[in-house]
Order: C-alpha cells, then sequence, then structure tokens
C-alpha cells in the first residue's frame, strides 16, 4: 500500500503520498499541482505551497525582506512541519 | 667513457650547480650516473633544453630583467598549446619527475582521480620544492574526488608544513610556494594562510600559465565575498592579455566567469563563457573542472551541456558526486558552513537559482525542465534540508 500522510488544514483535508528516499533514508512528501488543480478551504481559501512564485496581489511580510514566493508573503499562513499552507488574500478567495 | 663534474658543467653551460644536479636528478641529461652524494656527466653531454621555451611559452621576466625557470611547477597547467594535443606535448617531454608531474596534471584534469594519485604519490616528499608542491596539491584534489580524505588532509598538511617552515627569502620560491598555498585554501572556500605575501608581490613573480591560474584562484575568492563585478573584471583582464592559449587556466577563469555571471543573472554572458570552456576542455577530455564547479554553476550544465553532450554530462555529474562529497567532508567541519549534503545535483543547481531569487518559471526556462518538476526538485531539497523557505535554503547553497 502506498505511504501518505494526511493533514487537516484549516478544514480541509489532504492526503499527500509519500516517497522513499534512500540516500537520506526519509519519506518525502509529494506535492500535487495546487495551480493546475486548486483546492480550497471551507472558507475557500486557496491551500498553496510554500515555494509557488509570489503572485501579483502578494506584499513581503517585512520592509526589505523581499518578495519572491508564497514563503515570503505576509498573507500567506504556513502550516507546520510541512511546505502547504493557506493563502489568505481576498483576492485568490474562491468566491 | 670521460666524465666531468657537476662544477664542471655548470661553469661549461653557464648555470647554476644546483640546476646541474637537478637536470640529473630528472633523466635530462644523457648518461649522467650518480657518484657518491654528487653526479658524474659525459664529457660531451648536452645541456637540456629549456621545455618551455621549446613549447613557444613566453618567459617570465625577473626584475632585474632576468628569465626565470619554474622546471616541476604544474607544467600542463604552464604550458599553452592548441586544445587536442596535450598528450603530444606531455609525449614531447623528457622523461623526469616534470613529465610525471605533466602527466598527473592530465589524468586529473582529464578526470581520473585514480591515476593521478598514483602518478604523485612517491613525489610528495620530492626534494625538489616545485616537483612536491605540484604533486600534494594533485594529490590533495585526487583524493577528494576519490572520498580518501585522510589522503587529502595528509598533502594539505604537508603544503602547510611546507609554508610555515619555509625560510626561502627568495622571491620566486616564495611566490610558488604562496600559489600553492592559495589554491589548497581558496577552492576548498578556507581561509588564506597568514604567511601569505600580498597579491601584488606575488603576481609578477609567476610565469603566465601559473599566473592566469593564481588569477583564476583570486577571482574565485572575489566571488565568494559576493564582489561578482570585481571577480569578472578580474577574469576577463586576465583572459584579455594572453598571447598564447593556455588552456587549463583558460577552462577555470571561464567557469569562474559563468558563476559571476549567473549570481548577476546575465544568463546569455554566462553562457558564452560556459561554451568556451567546453571548446577547450572538450577536445583534450578536460572535464573535471566542470564537475568541480557544478553546483557554482546555476543550472548552466543543465541548460547547455546536458542537451548537447548527454554522455559527457553524465561524466561530469558523477565527477561532481564524487568531488563534491569529498570537499564537503574537508569543507565542513573545517569552515562549520553547512553546506548541502544529500541532494541530487538538479536539486541541488534548482535550489540555488531559488535560493537566488530566481522565479519557479524562471528555473524551468533555464534548466529546460517543467514547471513541475522544478517544485518537485526545490521541495525534494526544502524536506532534505528540513528549511521552510528559500531564504533558509541560502545557508546551504554556498551563498
Amino acid at each position: 500500500m502506498e505511504k501518505a500522510k494526511t493533514y487537516q488544514v484549516e478544514g480541509a483535508t489532504l492526503t499527500i503520498p509519500l516517497q522513499y528516499d534512500q540516500k537520506t533514508g526519509k519519506y518525502m512528501e509529494v506535492y500535487p499541482d495546487f495551480l493546475e488543480h486548486p483546492i480550497y478551504t471551507p472558507e475557500g481559501h486557496p491551500i498553496m505551497l510554500t515555494l509557488e512564485d509570489a503572485c501579483a496581489f502578494g506584499e513581503e511580510r517585512s520592509a526589505g525582506e523581499g518578495l519572491i514566493d508564497c514563503g515570503s508573503c505576509r498573507f500567506y499562513r504556513p502550516f507546520s512541519n510541512t511546505l502547504l499552507g493557506v493563502c489568505g488574500h481576498e483576492r485568490n478567495r474562491k468566491a | 667513457m670521460e666524465y666531468m663534474t657537476v662544477y664542471d658543467a655548470a661553469q661549461k653551460w653557464n648555470i647554476s650547480e644546483r640546476l646541474v644536479q637537478k637536470y640529473c636528478a630528472s633523466g635530462r641529461i644523457a648518461g649522467a650516473e650518480k657518484f657518491g652524494s654528487s653526479w658524474r656527466i659525459p664529457v660531451g653531454a648536452e645541456k637540456p633544453k629549456d621545455q618551455r621555451r621549446e613549447q613557444s611559452a613566453p618567459e617570465t621576466q625577473g626584475k632585474r630583467g632576468q628569465s626565470l625557470s619554474y622546471p616541476g611547477l604544474m607544467p600542463l597547467m604552464n604550458t599553452a598549446f592548441e586544445p587536442g594535443k596535450c598528450l603530444e606535448f606531455i609525449d614531447s617531454m623528457a622523461d623526469g619527475l616534470e613529465k610525471q608531474v605533466a602527466l598527473a596534471e592530465y589524468y586529473y584534469f582529464s578526470g581520473q582521480p585514480e591515476k593521478a594519485i598514483e602518478q604523485t604519490q612517491l613525489l610528495l616528499r620530492e626534494s625538489d620544492k616545485n616537483i612536491q608542491l605540484s604533486a600534494c596539491l594533485i594529490y590533495l584534489y585526487a583524493n577528494l574526488s576519490v572520498g580518501e580524505i585522510q589522503r587529502a588532509r595528509y598533502a594539505l598538511t604537508a603544503v602547510q608544513e611546507t609554508l610555515a617552515s619555509d625560510t626561502e627569502k627568495h622571491p620566486e620560491k616564495r611566490a610558488v610556494l604562496s600559489f600553492i598555498s592559495s589554491a589548497a585554501a581558496v577552492l576548498l572556500h578556507r581561509p588564506l594562510p597568514k604567511e601569505l605575501p600580498p597579491t601584488q608581490e606575488l603576481l609578477p613573480r609567476l610565469p603566465m600559465g601559473i599566473r592566469m591560474f593564481a588569477l583564476y584562484i583570486i577571482a574565485h575568492g572575489v566571488y565568494l565575498q559576493k564582489d561578482y563585478q570585481r571577480s569578472l573584471g578580474i577574469i576577463e583582464a586576465t583572459l584579455s592579455m594572453q598571447t598564447e592559449e593556455y588552456p587549463i587556466p583558460s577552462i577555470y577563469l571561464h567557469l569562474a566567469a559563468v558563476m559571476d555571471y549567473m549570481s548577476l543573472k546575465q544568463v546569455d554572458k554566462a553562457k558564452r563563457h560556459l561554451l568556451a570552456a567546453w571548446e577547450l576542455a572538450k577536445p583534450d577530455d578536460f572535464i573535471q573542472g566542470f564537475g568541480e564547479h557544478h553546483g557554482l554553476l546555476g543550472g548552466m550544465l543543465e541548460a547547455v551541456i546536458k542537451p548537447e553532450y548527454p554522455e559527457d554530462f553524465k561524466r561530469i555529474i558523477a565527477i561532481t558526486y564524487r568531488f563534491s562529497a569529498g570537499w564537503r567532508k574537508i569543507h565542513n567541519p573545517d569552515t562549520g558552513h553547512d553546506v548541502a549534503d544529500n541532494l541530487t545535483t538538479t536539486e541541488f543547481a534548482a535550489s540555488m537559482l531559488a535560493a537566488r531569487g530566481w522565479t519557479n518559471q524562471e528555473i524551468a526556462d533555464h534548466m529546460h525542465i517543467s514547471l513541475n518538476t522544478v517544485k518537485y526538485h526545490i521541495t525534494n531539497a526544502m524536506q532534505k534540508l528540513n528549511v521552510k523557505n528559500r531564504q533558509e535554503l541560502k545557508k546551504y547553497m554556498l551563498l
């Protein structure tokens, strides 16, 4: 049976498959393409990966830090122990 | 047969006795025989010719206009030859220690570290300093490439001891010692030894090919300080001043230019330098430098070499894995840095660009892979390194 890990992200349930990496002896999470197949929380906020390129609505967390990806955006809420998070910007919310 | 003494030969040929003994020891005087602690030389023996002059390499002029000679010091690096004619050049050398060093250089730079080790291990305590230091340098890096860290450390220590205990006042010889010590330190990203003289004193005293490589080392050091424009200035000036092609230092200079231009996100210029390096390297199979620099080339090998030369690319990546594993074993504990381990070369290349602020789309376009593949590699790297964002990636990426 394929190994997987289940997360509850702000009310949304996500099952992320795991892949064994021989070099490190660790299981790695294999994330789906959230841009191609978006997944939303019950409140309509999209689940994103920390390393997705920053979008046009993003704003840096603190001045001078730079805005490169979701991880550096003040609207992004990272979920602990994973590279998943939720975009909290109203403009990206599903109507 | 009639013989003359070393003194007689020195008088006859108008050179020092020491040089005559050196010629005898390296087998460059036909019929010379060991006689007690000295040598006896057939009366009719001819003075050995200057090999570099025979190869049309320019001479280095001392401050008083005196021609300097550096037999045994990285002879291949210090020779101008047509790409593809490396083995021909080595074959033309007289048998002896200098030829052995040249052959070891060939093995090392063409990605055959085991043979380079075999060739140099008996020269590590050689009394001729040029031979000994060259052997140590090759032995050090060749052992990094095969994961023999203790042996690599032994060679590094031998270089450091020679530098520390050296009482040599001759400025040219000090320059040689400093060059080898810098090469051993900077390329491992370790601090430079305190005993080194200032660069402006060192460079003019080195012969052309070695001077070019010394400038590559300086440019590499400046790159590590993130002063990319200054590093490029050094490289471009060095490359434009050479009157003949010195393939080995030129390859390394071009590779350092790729590192600089990629850091400045000037991909076209980086590509031009990579192709220039490849054009010089391919005919003699000098692929080692590409493997050594992979992590700093910002995915350029994947973008340029992989599609055109997939088999060479595979060999380069094999060198990268072997070399970087050894390199990290010395670099990380000695510097306290924590350069990424356990990443694949693609993960490293993509993550390095991500840490530099490239978008995923830019990385995908540059490396000719899909956006999803980029994300797959970067998420893997981040999980392996246990980091939460691109900013944190930096400390593992030599940035």
